[in-house]
């Protein structure tokens, strides 16, 4: 039976980096958000609505991102996050941890060989 | 589809704030609405993509409370008026405070221990700073403190601060403008209460001039206080009461004012009562005398009896004041000659002068404590380290899951934080106990000692050491922690500990031997003084003596004859008492300082001061067989006995000390010398030895005894005399018998400081026994924090290289030679404390100059004794884990390492 990594803590751990790289390319809202985790990972991570929404307002919370209300013509209002300052700092944090964490793993484990 | 609809029925409430659910809402229909129109677009049915949305709903609808936990309400804080970052920060507190506390539960023993650490020095450090804030920082309790000055006489020998005459008090006041009032008065005496029912009562007087309560801003609580007027003659003497007297004696009733008591056989008029609290120039004082001056007065420039008290007129500093009565000094060193010349004036605040003696000793021990809370907290700070590296894998997971540096800081800060408080709280208790055990141990020459109270600033000052305690101990820690990156999770992972966390971890523990040595040093320094200080030589024999003072009223005992006649025969009594082998008196006897001095001339050798007159000596009046009584050997010629009586020739007896300043090549006895022109000469009729009337660290003042019976007439104060009385067994024992003997022969004469000798001895020393003891204490709390700190740290080395000292076992290595290395490599950090605590011990111990008695502040004994009694402790704290490592069977090494 294959690994799949839909609710591990793996998945856990890595949400706020892959919401974060996100938003950090542009505002976006959270159908958007969820939609491109999936596209972008070939389907290997998703995030559904009872999981998403949880994460983007802890995010919203703890002041890495922040909502806001827009409307276009002919569509619904829609909640756009876009990164904060403090949401970019931990971003490069991030990044730089999972970098290092994978480099290590691949030290250890010869991830890359196979 | 209405999603909006379907989302409500799915989840009509979510945080319970209105607007915040009605946005969740609106943002999850939105979603599900762009979810069903991709679903359609990929070929799905309406009905399917509908029904699928609509389980997404429903699953979401089932994490209602996931959502309410996350989604912020849409104002948070509102109610309380806070801004969201601190609603935030609140809730990420309280996070920390409960994780924290179960982090600490889960390690009773660690916590306890350091709790307790904390608790005893915080405990410590507090007693003592309420102390010294008692007694150094406190101002007088009188109005504009600031304003109050002492005024001393500075002597041509260069005493700064000599009692002052009543002649230069008052000149001072009506030459100089500085004071808005200037005021005499003399320390408190003993003052016998006769005329009542009952035996003489002793009470605690003091003489003041009306003028004290003026300086002193304070007025009498009942009554009118002292009538106007400084000079007066043939007024009857007026006293004020003490409330606490006033209480005991009147019960507290009004009509006390105006009563005549009976004071020394002299009556006074009661003239009001002082307010609770008033305790000058002493503390307990029952009564005040008024202390009026005569014209005659004006002209005594000779005998220095009073301290002056002033307050300082509005504008005018010690400065102006100081060059002012300087000024004032001339002009009377030109008026007076021969009395004054040379005389200057020394002006001081008076709080400082009060508190002068003890200060040295309260900074001392302040900088004690500090370097024990110090210790403390390198001790707390070392097992800190320890116990977070061993959470390495712990923070490397919390950052990778976003907590970001400031978060593990603070969460580490927190933990601190809360070790402090506990230990803070239970330090204030420690604290309400040592500030009575303090109280009680303190010698009770110490000013304002009273003053010493568990109060809210001590309780503040608890507060803020322990905080301080809390950044010491959880910065290095957390600083240390908040680097570790995956690397070290890694590293976690293999229990290993990065280097830089042990090089701190010996740096803190060098440190807390450095530390400890500096106490250990000082403390041992003192130790070897108070040793030395025993060893010295009374000059006399201090053991079985009792000693108990009287003073006949000059209204009873008018003339010389009189006095002597009633001393003798009490004496000759005293001798029959069983239990009595030997009693004699003196006007001062040791231990009670050295009394009255006088100036004299010596017979055919004119003397090279500007006066013409030797420098004033110590004069004791004695009854014959006082030497004998005291065992101070006749070193030359004879001593004073019954032959030396009113009619026969003026003789006195001068001490080796005097006998060595005036005729260092030997013939004292023989010559004579004389107190006053115009009287009759006093012949040298032998040589004694020297005793330690000041103290046993003071050298032996030059004295001369005379014989009581041959005493000027005009020295009225050699009524009072000092009972020695030798006994064969406890002193005390015989007190009662000596009591009644004297009331036999005077019923009104209460017994005045009935002590035995070496108890007056050890009042003396009692300041140097109490920093002694209290330096010891503290210096044996920080060997054993350093010893701890040892330990800590070689058990947690030995705990990560378990596995390698299995694996050096496993193939052959001898146990004795890896626990050597072991030790060894603890002991270089720990001999890099000890030489830098040696250096500073050498820095810092000057400061004891002052407690220190025949011992050099840098003792190479003391120095060196106490090097090597740290380093056996340290390697003792070594030995033990090294110990427990190699005795492991290399296999049990291996499985746990």
């Amino acid at each position: 039976m294959p690994w799949t990594l839909t609710d591990t803590d793996l998945k856990r751990s890595s949400a706020p980096l892959l919401v974060l790289a996100l938003v950090a390319e542009t505002p976006r809202h959270g159908y958007e958000i969820g939609k491109l985790i999936t596209e972008r990972s070939d389907g290997t991570i998703t995030f559904n609505m009872a999981s998403l929404y949880p994460l983007l307002y802890r995010m919203e919370r703890r002041g890495w991102i922040v909502g806001e209300w827009r409307e276009h013509p002919n569509e619904r209002r829609r909640r756009f996050y876009q990164i904060t300052t403090e949401g970019r700092s931990v971003l490069v944090g991030q990044r730089g941890l999972w970098r290092g964490f994978v480099d290590a793993l691949d030290r250890v484990a010869g991830l890359k060989e196979v | 589809m209405d999603w909006q609809t379907r989302v409500r029925e799915a989840l009509p409430v979510v945080t319970g704030d209105f607007s915040r659910d009605h946005e969740i809402q609106e943002e999850l229909a939105s979603h599900c609405a762009a979810r069903e129109a991709e679903l359609r677009q990929a070929g799905v049915t309406p009905a399917e993509a509908e029904r699928r949305v609509l389980d997404e709903l429903q699953s979401t609808a089932r994490q209602r409370r996931a959502l309410a936990r996350t989604a912020s309400p849409s104002s948070p804080g509102d109610a309380a008026g806070l801004t969201p970052v601190a609603v935030r920060w609140i809730r990420q507190s309280w996070q920390d405070v409960r994780y924290a506390a179960r982090l600490l539960v889960r390690t009773p023993a660690a916590t306890l221990a350091a709790v307790a650490t904390l608790a005893l020095t915080i405990g410590a450090t507090t007693a003592i700073f309420s102390f010294v804030q008692a007694v150094l920082l406190r101002p007088l309790p009188y109005p504009d403190a600031d304003r109050l000055v002492r005024v001393w006489e500075a002597s041509p020998q260069g005493d700064l601060r000599n009692v002052v005459s009543s002649g230069n008090y008052l000149a001072w006041g009506e030459r100089s403008a500085s004071f808005e009032s200037l005021a005499a008065y003399r320390p408190s005496f003993d003052i016998a209460l006769t005329g009542s029912d009952g035996p003489p009562e002793k009470l605690s007087a003091a003489m003041i001039s009306p003028a004290v309560l003026d300086v002193l801003q304070v007025g009498p609580a009942v009554g009118p206080g002292f009538q106007p007027g400084q000079m007066s003659t043939g007024q009857p003497r007026e006293v004020l009461l003490s409330a606490a007297f006033w209480q005991s004696r009147f019960d507290g009733d009004a009509d006390v004012v105006g009563r005549v008591l009976t004071l020394d056989g002299l009556q006074a008029t009661v003239a009001g009562v002082l307010p609770d609290g008033f305790r000058f120039p002493d503390p307990d004082i029952d009564v005040w005398v008024s202390q009026r001056f005569a014209s005659a007065d004006r002209d005594s420039w000779r005998s220095h009896n009073y301290n002056v008290i002033g307050r300082l007129a509005d504008e005018v500093d010690i400065e102006q004041a100081q060059a002012e009565l300087t000024t004032v000094a001339g002009t009377l060193a030109v008026e007076h000659p021969a009395d004054m010349t040379g005389w200057g004036v020394n002006i001081v605040p008076a709080h400082a002068d009060t508190v002068r003696d003890v200060r040295p000793l309260l900074l001392v021990l302040m900088g004690v404590v500090g370097v024990v809370l110090l210790i403390a907290c390198a001790n707390l700070a070392t097992l800190q380290i320890a116990r977070a590296s061993r959470r390495n894998l712990e923070m490397a997971v919390r950052s990778a899951i976003g907590a970001g540096r400031g978060r593990l800081v603070r969460q580490l800060l927190t933990e601190s934080l809360m070790v402090a408080l506990a230990g803070g709280a239970l330090g204030a208790v420690v604290l309400a106990v040592s500030l009575k055990a303090i109280v009680l141990a303190a010698p009770s020459d110490i000013p304002f000692l009273e003053n010493v109270t568990f109060d809210s600033t001590a309780l503040g000052f608890t507060a803020a050491v322990s905080l301080v305690c809390a950044l010491l101990v959880g910065l290095a820690p957390a600083l240390l922690v908040s680097r570790t990156d995956v690397r070290a999770l890694l590293q976690a992972a293999r229990a290993k500990v990065g280097g830089s966390e042990t090089r701190l971890r010996h740096a803190l523990v060098a440190a807390q031997i450095g530390l400890a040595l500096v106490l250990l040093v000082s403390a041992g320094l003192l130790v070897q003084s108070f040793w030395k200080l025993q060893a010295v030589d009374h000059g006399f024999d201090p053991d079985h003596v009792l000693t108990v003072s009287l003073d006949l009223p000059q209204a009873r005992y008018g003339d010389n004859a009189a006095q002597v006649a009633f001393y003798n025969g009490l004496l000759g009594r005293l001798r029959t008492v069983p239990g009595v082998t030997a009693a004699a008196g003196t006007t001062s006897a040791p231990a009670a300082g050295a009394g009255m001095t006088f100036s004299f001339a010596i017979d055919g050798r004119p003397s090279t001061n500007p006066t013409g007159r030797e420098d004033p000596m110590p004069l004791q009046g004695i009854t014959p067989g006082y030497f004998e009584t005291m065992r101070i050997p006749v070193l030359d010629g004879r001593a004073i006995d019954a032959s030396d009586g009113p009619d026969s020739a003026g003789a006195v007896v001068i001490n080796h000390a005097l006998a060595m300043k005036y005729w260092p090549d030997g013939g004292a006895v023989g010559t004579r010398i004389r107190f006053r022109e115009n009287q009759p000469w006093y012949e040298v009729v032998g040589v004694v030895g020297d005793t330690h009337d000041e103290g046993l660290d003071v050298p032996p003042p030059p004295t001369i005894y005379l014989s009581l019976a041959q005493r000027n007439a005009s020295w009225a104060w050699m009524t009072w005399q000092t009972l020695v009385i030798r006994t064969a067994n406890d002193p005390m024992s015989v007190l009662p018998s000596v009591r009644d003997t004297i009331w036999e022969f005077d019923s009104n004469l209460p017994l005045l400081d009935a002590a035995t000798m070496d108890a007056a001895f050890r009042e003396n020393d009692a300041r140097r026994r109490f920093a002694t003891t209290l330096l010891g204490a503290f210096a044996l709390l920080a060997l054993g924090l350093g010893a701890i700190g040892v330990f800590g740290v070689l058990s947690c080395a030995m705990a990560e290289r378990r596995q390698e000292i299995g694996i050096r076992l496993a193939l052959g290595a001898e146990p004795a030679r890896v626990a050597t290395a072991m030790i060894r490599a603890a002991l270089t950090w720990a001999l890099a404390g000890a030489a830098i605590g040696a250096v500073a011990a050498l820095a810092v111990t000057r400061f004891l100059q002052t407690l220190l008695f025949d011992v050099e502040p840098t003792d190479p004994l003391t120095f060196a004794a106490m090097t090597i009694l740290l380093l056996a402790v340290a390697v003792l704290a070594a030995w033990l884990p090294a110990r427990r490592a190699v005795r492991l069977s290399p296999v049990t090494a291996l499985r746990e390492g």
